[in-house]
């Protein structure tokens, strides 16, 4: 089962190619923009440079909305008429988001780590905006930090698949009013609007101990919703 | 083996199965004939578990079928189901990965039988070596129940001739219930042992072929003549010109008076007078 699941991650990571090149696009551009021109600006002594810019890392987040819309949507029934089970799909998914999470949350501390700390270095180009730096999960080093982005991604990543794949049937349109609901409802009310700011915060900017746990158990939670929508749709 | 009672499923405002009950006891290959609409490939989805059926009960081997609960011993792949946009061999691998019992020797033979280039992607190939490289992985798989949807699909003669006699080393290396749904009805009757007619969601037919050519005749000659005769048998369709008439008949072969001639009713024009004429006698 496990063998087949990983089969499954495997092709769902060969065949997310539209992904791959949205992200790739908005990497090159930001590292053209940012950092090639930044330093031919520097050499040339103009004075055109922004005070911050932009971590080429933040672009590798697209990659996760794209991937969880893409594997339920398209890929599904690419991958059953291969001959895979619905159970191996599921759990083949769940190993995909935990890669696709992992994967970008580690190249992202990379380039912030090694890149946007050698621009920041040259102070004359700029302060560079790092994700660890603007959510606070770098306060602890690079290894806290790649587990933080990461908890946060897979319930990104989890969240998004887990609404994709609702979408063709009426629920995931309740789903939608249901989320646009409780956010209205949430923001009209001082004690709601509390709350809901304490949960952003707990996954957004919550310590380690409270953000990573609360992340990765949620995620899960809302993955676990796939298993019925597995179940119920038609081929 | 296969036991289908009362299924019926509809889609929207369509009725794809209507009551639909059905029994294979028997391993073979069963050809699956039907108009187009007639509700083949909804019967093959329900039996591979692709779909749930709105009321009635799918069981194999006395297991109950259904999404949630998907046959590991069917093997079902849409012929005109997308697929990914990889090489042949890397689909083969694939398929070879996520499937139990894949028979890659055979697949592999299959490729280089049927000239299907293992570096060429998906997308490169024609309509008729996409159909095959679909059922060469269908068939590779040596579950007990293979379900074939359109196999002939986009295939020249020379194609069609090679998919049977693959289907039939593969039913010979493996015998299962293979049912193969398709409008090649000359060519399937070849290698079939039994036919299965579905019309407008409800099973019309289920007989040996052998049965069918024994009971399947037309009787020609003057109208006063062949319409006693047709009313007491079971008359699929009757045509009539100038006096003469022709009466098509699934029923026992009976004796004809002089002037009546009766003629054996081929698969295809059974089917079609089975299906295809409104004007029964």
């Amino acid at each position: 089962m496990l063998k087949k699941a990983w089969t499954i991650a495997t092709v769902n990571m060969k065949n997310i190619h539209a992904a791959y090149i949205v992200t790739a696009i908005g990497f090159v551009y930001i590292v053209f923009v940012h950092y090639v021109l930044a330093v031919i600006a520097v050499a040339k002594g103009m004075d055109i440079l922004p005070n911050t810019i932009l971590s080429a890392a933040w672009t590798l987040w697209l990659l996760i909305p794209l991937a969880a819309i893409l594997v339920p949507t398209r890929n599904f029934n690419r991958t059953i008429n291969l001959g895979a089970k619905r159970n191996s799909v599921f759990i083949g998914s769940l190993m995909f988001n935990v890669v696709v999470a992992g994967a970008v949350s580690l190249v992202s501390i990379l380039i912030s780590y090694v890149g946007d700390k050698a621009i920041d270095k040259v102070g004359s180009l700029g302060h560079v905006l790092v994700i660890q730096d603007v959510f606070g999960w770098g306060t602890h080093g690079p290894v806290v930090a790649f587990l933080q982005q990461f908890a946060f991604l897979f319930l990104a990543i989890t969240f998004i698949h887990t609404l994709s794949a609702a979408h063709r049937k009426w629920y995931g349109l309740v789903a939608d009013v249901v989320i646009i609901a409780i956010i209205v409802v949430f923001n009209t009310k001082t004690t709601l609007r509390a709350d809901l700011t304490r949960f952003f915060h707990t996954i957004l900017f919550g310590s380690a101990p409270w953000q990573i746990p609360t992340c990765l158990i949620l995620g899960a939670v809302i993955y676990a919703v796939n298993k019925p929508l597995l179940t119920a749709k038609a081929i | 083996m296969i036991e289908l009672k009362a299924v019926t499923k509809r889609y929207k405002h369509t009725m794809a199965m209507d009551s639909f009950s059905l029994t294979i006891p028997d391993t073979g290959v069963y050809c699956l004939l039907g108009r187009n609409g007639a509700g083949k490939t909804t019967f093959m989805k329900l039996l591979a578990g692709y779909i749930s059926a709105n009321s009635g009960t799918i069981t194999i081997d006395g297991t109950t079928v259904s999404p949630g609960r998907m046959p590991d011993c069917v093997s079902y792949l849409e012929s005109g189901g997308t697929q990914f946009n990889m090489r042949v061999s890397e689909l083969i691998d694939t398929a070879c990965r996520l499937q139990t019992n894949f028979d890659r020797d055979f697949a592999q033979e299959m490729t280089k039988r049927f000239e299907l280039n293992p570096k060429k992607r998906f997308r490169q190939l024609s309509l008729g070596m996409r159909t095959m490289l679909t059922t060469i992985m269908s068939l590779a798989n040596n579950s007990t129940v293979i379900l074939l949807d359109e196999p002939s699909l986009g295939l020249d003669p020379i194609s069609r001739d090679r998919f049977n006699t693959m289907l039939l080393e593969s039913y010979s290396a493996h015998p299962r219930v293979i049912i193969v749904s398709t409008h090649d009805i000359d060519d399937i009757a070849q290698v079939t042992e039994s036919l299965l007619i579905m019309d407008k969601g409800k099973l019309l037919v289920q007989a040996e072929i052998d049965d069918i050519d024994e009971k399947a005749y037309t009787l020609s000659g003057p109208t006063p003549e062949v319409l006693p005769l047709a009313k007491g048998l079971n008359c699929l369709a009757t045509t009539q010109t100038a006096g003469l008439m022709a009466a098509h008949i699934f029923d026992h072969r009976i004796t004809v008076p002089q002037g009546v001639s009766i003629d054996r009713l081929g698969l295809k024009d059974f089917f079609i007078n089975l299906v295809g004429r409104e004007s029964h006698a």
